[in-house]
């Protein structure tokens, strides 16, 4: 034998390694097979340099193999449709955000229910008409006074979970604790913690990719990283043949992670005003260097969980037609005053059971609720002369004040006159020119039917955006997913190699001992 | 190439079509357990739109019907007291026809002004109609009664008055209102006469005036005019009969419109209920069938998903 001695030996301990790393890497492969985000790993296995022993060609015959060794090990990944993924998973982020919002929205209204404002409404009619025909009625007074305050409670209980929602998305005007705890300040936190994690891992990636290694669960795990934060945000990512990424939020306008560094971070605080309107904007959401990504100046955010935020929590006033929390609570003011306008013009210009005019409101409007807001829903109330259990019923105006009229007084012509109670009454389909000549009811129709389209078509494109993203995941899958029966055939594959080159040692081990005896 | 699948994708598959299928259930679950198609807004916002609409035309028209009902109550009575007025007056004239024929029998026509003197004080009773508490004469003062009798020959009416708008109107459909009371003063008149030579001199209007001025004639015992005077009473009834009975014929036909309103109401309930339950009512029968497929695609795909997330490599080396 002209090859060296215990030649091979060492070229099945090399076969052995070989199998034993590509083993580990099944095993690797088996444990994270369910593993969220993991892509499976793959050696790549080359023929080891072969023996160089010009010499000896004669008796050799050329070049001796030396056995194989493990090149790199790799991961089975497409990037390109990682980019499609994070695309499609801010537009899923989006929709189905909305879509959650908009569904507590229809929830609040509660249409069609005995309960909303659509009954409120049809019961305050009903009982205008009661009083159209029992003008002398204390009891039927009474009732209608009943009516018509449980028709402003009706408002300002919606009016009251607007409120509270929108507080919950976006924080409370002018108040300033609110901001943190708000949906819009968790998440700003959730989006500056991954920015910190995909900047350490760009770290960690660029030095042990700089030793020639591949860092594979740092790749899936920074991978792992941009998939939930596309969730969140809409992102652009530039890759690096050094390994490094860098992250860009708001359609790519504000480069945020530079390899190891976070250039911008989020901060959501209280919007003092004066512009944007803090009523229609509550808090600004701010890079580091000052950029505001919520003003709704062009700089906004375009997609993810926190567009759906800044799109159902804010309200912008240039696109007053977007159902949104505010937009609701808008049109539910606008309604209301109208009624309170009708309903007051009538009771204070006609003439009550004593067949004066008492000039009196039913609803007016207390403290302001809340301070400087321009929407003052919550501000309303029964005025207290009618909420007067003994006398108010009697000054109810149900006649009208009547020229013709003879008295006593003059003008008044008798407690049967029911006659303003019925111009009440016909306020029912009467069109409203301060509701683009709606009816009362009509315009509240209209609100609830839009705001159930909106809601609908959110829910459809959320259903579809998640079909889309379940397809790509699928692709993904199948490059990157591990199939544990494929492991397996490996692992049979590799086992017999190891158990093969272990053969190899016994047979040389005999070749030696016998070379040895010969001596 | 053929897709590569793996054991996570199909993991991934499974729950999807479990969930999606799991998510038509409890849409059939929801529909079926409140047995509406629309349980908000966003389930059908177009037909929302019609159904609330429909269900606000039902609200209205209950109403527009308690209203007629009410009308009708009251119309009722005051049709009964003016058929009584009608009986009244007729009373009169035979009384009235009665006394113009004694000659010079004062005791006889004594007895005869007593007579009319009740029926004064009947005719003001009916006058003063009320129901429920409500004077039905009285134009819009309601909670007096209209008529009052002051002595023998005074009767005043303090409803309100013809010259001033007393017609109490109640809605019946949209925008469409009926008048549904009389005016007293229109219908009975007033009077106010004191005794003295014949031919005396009452003021007033209608059957009251006649009344009184028939009372007067029979009490005016020795007048040489009283029998001329009692037989130009029966002239004046007759015409105050004329004016009741016209009034009369105007209450039938508030009646009459009422009733067919009623009618019209109802008629009209029916259609819309069926076009709301048309919209809002599931079709019971096609969603269970449809409850029945889902779970039958449910439990297809709740078996297909065993099996095939059972097998594997593993069963078969050793």
């Amino acid at each position: 034998m002209i090859t060296p001695a215990f030649f091979g030996f060492y070229n099945a301990h090399r076969s052995m390694l070989t199998a034993q790393a590509a083993l580990s890497t099944i095993n690797h492969n088996i444990s994270n097979a369910n593993t969220e985000g993991y892509s499976r790993q793959r050696v790549e296995i080359t023929a080891a340099d072969p023996y160089w022993a010009p010499n000896n060609y004669q008796l050799t015959g050329g070049q001796v193999g030396q056995g194989s060794v493990v090149d790199k090990i790799i991961r089975a990944r497409d990037v390109f449709l990682d980019t499609q993924y994070q695309n499609e998973s801010s537009g899923l982020g989006l929709a189905s955000g909305a879509n959650t919002i908009l569904k507590q929205l229809e929830g609040i209204i509660g249409e069609p229910s005995d309960q909303g404002v659509n009954a409120a409404l049809q019961k305050f009619f009903d009982s205008a008409q009661e009083l159209s025909v029992n003008p002398e009625s204390i009891p039927v007074r009474a009732n209608f006074i009943q009516t018509a305050t449980d028709l402003l409670t009706v408002f300002q209980q919606q009016a009251a979970q607007l409120y509270d929602l929108r507080s919950n998305i976006a924080g409370t005007p002018g108040a300033s604790g609110t901001f943190a705890t708000s949906q819009m300040g968790l998440m700003t936190n959730q989006i500056n913690n991954k920015f910190d994690e995909i900047a350490a891992l760009n770290r960690q990636i660029v030095t042990i990719k700089a030793s020639g290694a591949e860092p594979n669960d740092l790749y899936d795990k920074r991978d792992q990283l941009l998939d939930e934060l596309s969730k969140l945000i809409d992102i652009k990512v530039d890759r690096f043949d050094n390994g490094q990424i860098n992250v860009s939020i708001a359609d790519g306008n504000v480069l945020a992670v530079r390899s190891a560094d976070v250039l911008e971070r989020l901060t959501y605080t209280m919007n003092a005003g004066p512009a944007p309107d803090p009523f229609n904007v509550p808090g600004l959401l701010q890079t580091t260097s000052g950029q505001t990504l919520n003003d709704f100046t062009g700089n906004e955010i375009q997609g993810g969980q926190m567009k759906a935020l800044i799109d159902m929590g804010q309200y912008n006033a240039a696109d007053p037609t977007k159902t949104n929390v505010r937009s609701v609570l808008s049109n539910l003011n606008t309604l209301f005053t109208n009624i309170a306008s009708q309903v007051n013009t009538l009771q204070s210009t006609g003439r009550d059971l004593s067949g004066a005019v008492n000039g009196l409101d039913f609803y007016e409007t207390g403290a302001a609720n809340p301070p400087g807001d321009p929407i003052q829903l919550l501000s309303w109330q029964v005025n207290s002369q009618f909420q007067d259990v003994a006398n108010g019923p009697g000054r109810l105006a149900a006649a009208i004040d009547d020229p013709a009229a003879a008295g006593p007084p003059a003008g008044w012509a008798g407690v049967g006159d029911g006659r303003n109670a019925l111009a009440l009454a016909q306020l029912r389909n009467q069109a409203i020119a301060g509701l683009g000549s709606a009816s009362f009811v009509e315009y509240h129709n209209a609100l609830t039917s839009n705001l159930g389209i909106a809601s609908s078509t959110y829910g459809g494109r959320a259903i579809s955006q998640q079909t889309l993203l379940n397809n790509l995941d699928q692709q993904r899958q199948s490059v990157s997913g591990v199939n544990t029966d494929e492991e397996m055939i490996d692992m049979l594959r590799f086992q017999r190699m190891f158990e093969s080159s272990s053969k190899m040692i016994s047979v040389f081990d005999d070749i030696y001992k016998t070379i040895i005896n010969l001596s | 190439m053929s897709m590569r699948i793996t054991n996570a994708f199909l993991n991934n598959q499974s729950v999807n079509y479990l969930n999606n299928n799991l998510g038509i259930l409890s849409t059939l679950q929801e529909k079926l357990s409140s047995g509406k198609n629309i349980n908000r807004a966003s389930d059908d916002p177009i037909g929302l739109t019609r159904m609330l609409n429909i269900s606000n035309n039902l609200t209205t028209d209950n109403r527009y019907s308690k209203n007629v009902d009410n009308a009708i109550a009251e119309v009722n009575a005051a049709d009964t007291a003016v058929d009584n007025m009608v009986s009244l007056v007729q009373k009169a004239q035979e009384l009235v026809t009665q006394a113009s024929n004694f000659s010079n029998n004062q005791t006889g026509r004594d007895a005869i002004a007593q007579e009319i003197n009740q029926i004064i004080d009947q005719m003001v009773q009916l006058g003063n109609t009320e129901v429920g508490g409500r004077y039905v004469f009285g134009g819009f003062k309601t909670n007096s009664p209209p008529f009052t009798r002051t002595g023998q020959y005074q009767v005043d009416f303090t409803g309100t008055p013809t010259a001033e708008p007393w017609q109490r109107q109640v809605e019946i459909a949209k925008g469409v209102t009926v008048t549904i009371n009389i005016n007293g003063a229109d219908l009975l008149g007033t009077s106010n006469g004191t005794a003295g030579p014949l031919p005396v001199t009452v003021t007033g209007s209608g059957i009251f005036q006649t009344l009184t001025t028939t009372l007067l004639d029979l009490q005016a015992a020795g007048d040489p005019a009283q029998l001329t005077e009692i037989r130009n009473r029966l002239d004046d009834l007759s015409g105050d009969l004329q004016t009741i009975t016209s009034r009369q014929s105007v209450i039938g036909a508030i009646s009459n419109r009422l009733s067919l309103t009623q009618d019209r109401i109802e008629q009209r309930g029916a259609i819309l209920t069926q076009q709301y339950a048309s919209i809002q009512n599931i079709d019971q029968a096609k969603m269970i069938a449809d409850l029945n497929y889902q779970e039958n695609v449910f439990q297809a795909s709740l078996a297909v998903t065993g099996r095939v997330l059972q097998s594997s490599l593993l069963q078969f080396i050793g």
